[in-house]
């Protein structure tokens, strides 16, 4: 029993290692291919789940919601994690250091920011996404509604309904 | 918003391509489901309009579980869209992000009904409109966002500030030692409170101790009898409860009868310090001996006003070894702190509290006399101690504790009772 299982095991082994080694096709809604480490693309798990399901390796994933801009920033970031493992301190390190500087850089740009959240979402890259929407949070902080809306270029549409309930809700807190 | 054609649509999801994720992913994921074409459209508007504001809700509702409550109900005010996302958090009471405790007080100069609330996190206070109550009552302390006061008949109730959520707790009568006694009128003017043994009869207003007895649905039931508990805490089940001696006992609060079960004999002669209890993150369980401020002749400095000899700074902390029974004092806390006063004492970790000072001890004056109001206007003890040298720091300017309220830290607690209670 035991050596079956582990036979089971190296063989799922051996598959995973020629998986890791193949390439895929996606495609950005201006129909730009990207090519990329399969690795990288299981960071998705949306493309994850579609590789495992054993479909589309060959034809390669369209990405009609991520355009060409975004795609190429969303790859940056799954490369890094996806062929790469960390091992040691300073691998780690390295790996925080890069995650700082993607952020820092979509930080000055709220519009691309928007765009590879969306994406994130969208692939479900569960890293990307908490880098991103912790960015979100961390832009909230300590301001106040007007200084939020202008900092993400939000439009002010309350009702005068929401603006007497805020106006009671502050009386609370 | 904009709406899509239907003609829009079907270009961007052909019948044939069988890899175009949409369709897959609610099914393959686990997702809940939704119409693919209600979420083609949504995806569709939101990629073109890049609006913060059309952030899919659940994306926008992690973003604010991130936030301290402040931040959040600032986040609430920005749009339709962001607020309605709030109002479904609050419903949920889905909030993720441990909140870096307040500061409760009350003063007069600020107004009646109003408490304020200054958060450690931002250094920042706010009016709180929901505390008639910390005015009209004496406050007992705080637990999880929670403040418990007593009313002058001694009945009690718990108040979250932040929702402004109140609910009354079983009646005082309900303990079989405590009788109402009612004048010729009618009127209920003092309550005979029996212990075990002894018995006597206080003047009414009149506090229990709140460590001693256990809600259970419509009555208190006493806990097994010991004199001069100073501080409880609770952990796995079981309720800790400190005496003024030191001494360390366990209650099982799931069991059909209640005992106590000791946990450490008496570690001290005197009973001259106040005495807290709280389990560290890491599951050692800590006694902090705070001594008690003198009654000395000591005009504060800074405002002229009768003040409390304070000695807070030699407060000492150890850690309970459970197993050799006894204490192991320690002088440092490293990266954690403490929090003590009449609220629920607890040690937090500054990698969960970032704004938090790693090492310091924030206490707040909990002098049983202080609920008096004739010792309203006296410089309360207040601060932070760093462990480091010994230093005391005020947490705000002096001048707002004239004349308040002995003041409590909180952890705001968005989450209505009854949401807590079935989510």
């Amino acid at each position: 029993m035991a050596s079956g299982s582990g036979a089971a095991a190296a063989a799922a082994d051996a598959e995973e290692k020629e998986s890791g080694s193949r390439m895929i096709t996606l495609t950005s809604n201006e129909g730009k291919a990207f090519v990329v480490t399969e690795a990288s693309a299981r960071q998705s798990a949306t493309i994850r789940s579609m590789v495992d399901d054993g479909g589309c390796v060959d034809k390669g994933f369209p990405l009609p919601n991520v355009d060409s801009k975004t795609l190429a920033r969303v790859i940056q970031y799954s490369d890094e994690h996806g062929n790469k493992e960390p091992h040691t301190v300073d691998e780690r390190a390295a790996l925080a250091k890069f995650d700082r500087d993607f952020i820092a850089e979509l930080d000055a740009d709220k519009a691309f920011l928007y765009d590879v959240t969306m994406a994130a979402n969208y692939l479900h890259i569960q890293g990307l996404l908490a880098l991103t929407t912790q960015c979100v949070a961390d832009t909230i902080k300590g301001k106040t509604p007007e200084e939020i809306r202008t900092a993400f270029g939000i439009e002010y549409d309350l009702t005068a309904q929401d603006e007497k309930e805020i106006k009671e809700e502050d009386t609370h807190a | 918003m904009e709406m899509c054609s239907r003609e829009e649509i079907m270009d961007l999801c052909p019948q044939n391509m069988c890899c175009v994720i949409p369709q897959v992913l609610p099914k393959q994921l686990c997702l809940p489901p939704c119409s693919t074409k209600e979420e083609l459209r949504t995806i569709l508007t939101e990629t073109t309009a890049r609006e913060f504001s059309d952030l899919p809700h659940d994306i926008l509702m992690d973003i604010i579980a991130m936030l301290e409550i402040p931040d959040a109900l600032r986040a609430a005010s920005v749009c339709s869209s962001w607020r309605s996302v709030h109002i479904k958090l609050h419903n949920l009471g889905k909030y993720k992000r441990p909140q870096t405790p307040c500061f409760l007080y009350t003063s007069q100069s600020i107004g009646e009904n109003i408490a304020c609330l200054y958060s450690l996190a931002e250094k920042r206070t706010y009016k709180v409109n929901s505390a008639r109550a910390t005015h009209q009552r004496y406050l007992l302390g705080s637990s999880d966002g929670w403040l418990v006061t007593a009313d002058e008949r001694s009945e009690m109730h718990i108040l979250n500030p932040i929702t402004g959520e109140q609910i009354a707790l079983p009646s005082v009568i309900t303990i079989n030692q405590v009788t109402p006694i009612f004048n010729r009128k009618g009127e209920l003017c003092k309550y005979r409170y029996s212990r075990h043994t002894a018995e006597g009869v206080t003047e009414s207003p009149m506090t229990l101790p709140l460590d001693k007895l256990r809600l259970e649905h419509d009555k208190w039931t006493w806990l097994p009898p010991h004199l001069g508990i100073h501080d409880c805490a609770y952990k796995d089940g079981l309720l800790y409860a400190v005496t003024s001696f030191g001494e360390i006992f366990s209650f099982d609060l799931d069991a059909t009868v209640i005992t106590a079960k000791v946990i450490m004999g008496r570690t001290k002669e005197y009973a001259c310090e106040r005495i807290y209890i709280v389990h560290a993150p890491c599951g050692d369980l800590l006694q902090v001996w705070k001594p008690q401020e003198g009654n000395g002749n000591w005009v504060d400095e800074i405002t002229g006003f009768p003040a409390l000899v304070s000695n807070t700074q030699n407060t000492r902390i150890f850690r309970v070894d459970t197993v050799a029974k006894k204490l192991v004092q320690i002088f440092s806390l490293d990266d954690h702190v403490l929090f003590i006063g009449n609220n629920q004492t607890s040690c937090l970790g500054v990698s969960e509290y970032p704004q938090l000072k790693a090492n310091h001890v924030y206490f707040t004056d909990d002098f049983e006399c202080l609920s008096s109001k004739s010792m309203w206007g006296l410089r309360l003890d207040i601060g932070v101690l760093n462990l480091e040298d010994k230093s005391i720091d005020e947490i705000v300017a002096p001048r707002l504790f004239l004349k308040c309220r002995a003041p409590v830290f909180l952890v705001p607690n968005p989450s209505m009772m009854n949401s807590t209670l079935h989510g």
